[in-house]
């Protein structure tokens, strides 16, 4: 498969996953509406924003499948130093709530976490390789 | 590893586009590879030598520096 057919199917999965994703979080954040549903119901809303980062990383594990050998270099070195980074930083701030008073990191930064440091992986590695198009 | 892509590209008169659109891969594999940035797998490198009507020897080295 091309690259470009790659990068399609990867936009029509990752937009309406994020989509999905966003709208379950803003529910899911939004106390009049917890507090308007039952205890129960609660349970199930916070579950939509899971089926949308089900959806976008089943689109991006779909994409390094077919894309090109070289694009899928960059992406699993991006993926590795995203994984790597979170990793350390957990590490340090897990010990540090352990034997410190910092502030107890909620655990649902984990996703936004590693998206970040996968960006910034991104990014460079894109800069560095000149195939910045093809990682952002 | 070095190599004569860019050479053979330009003797064909194609874009490094337009030898992505062949090989199947992106313009950014083509400049890669091209730059020595890159080395492509063997199914690649099989697939050039294809298009080129030559032997992968013959447009990849792995000859150090002189």
């Amino acid at each position: 498969m091309s690259p470009k057919l790659a990068r399609q199917r990867y936009m029509k999965l990752f937009i309406p996953s994020m989509i999905l994703y966003l709208v379950g979080i803003f529910l899911a954040s939004t106390e009049l509406i917890l507090n308007i549903l039952p205890k129960g119901a609660i349970y199930g809303l916070v579950v939509i924003p899971a089926i949308g980062v089900f959806g976008w990383i089943y689109a991006q594990m779909r994409f390094v499948r077919e894309t090109d050998e070289f694009i899928r270099k960059m992406q699993i070195e991006a993926i590795l130093y995203g994984v790597c980074a979170l990793m350390c930083v957990a590490t340090v701030w897990g010990l540090l709530e352990f034997y410190t008073t910092v502030p107890k990191l909620p655990i649902f930064f984990v996703l936004p976490g590693f998206y970040l440091f996968y960006g910034l992986a991104g990014a460079y590695l894109g800069w560095k390789n000149k195939a910045l198009c093809n990682m952002l | 590893m070095k190599n004569s892509l860019k050479s053979l590209r330009a003797g064909k008169g194609l874009s490094q586009q337009a030898l992505g659109d062949l090989l199947d891969v992106s313009r950014q594999s083509v400049n890669a590879i091209e730059t020595g940035r890159y080395d492509p797998s063997l199914p690649l490198a099989f697939k050039i030598a294809r298009l080129f009507d030559c032997a992968i020897e013959d447009i990849f080295t792995d000859a150090p520096d002189p």
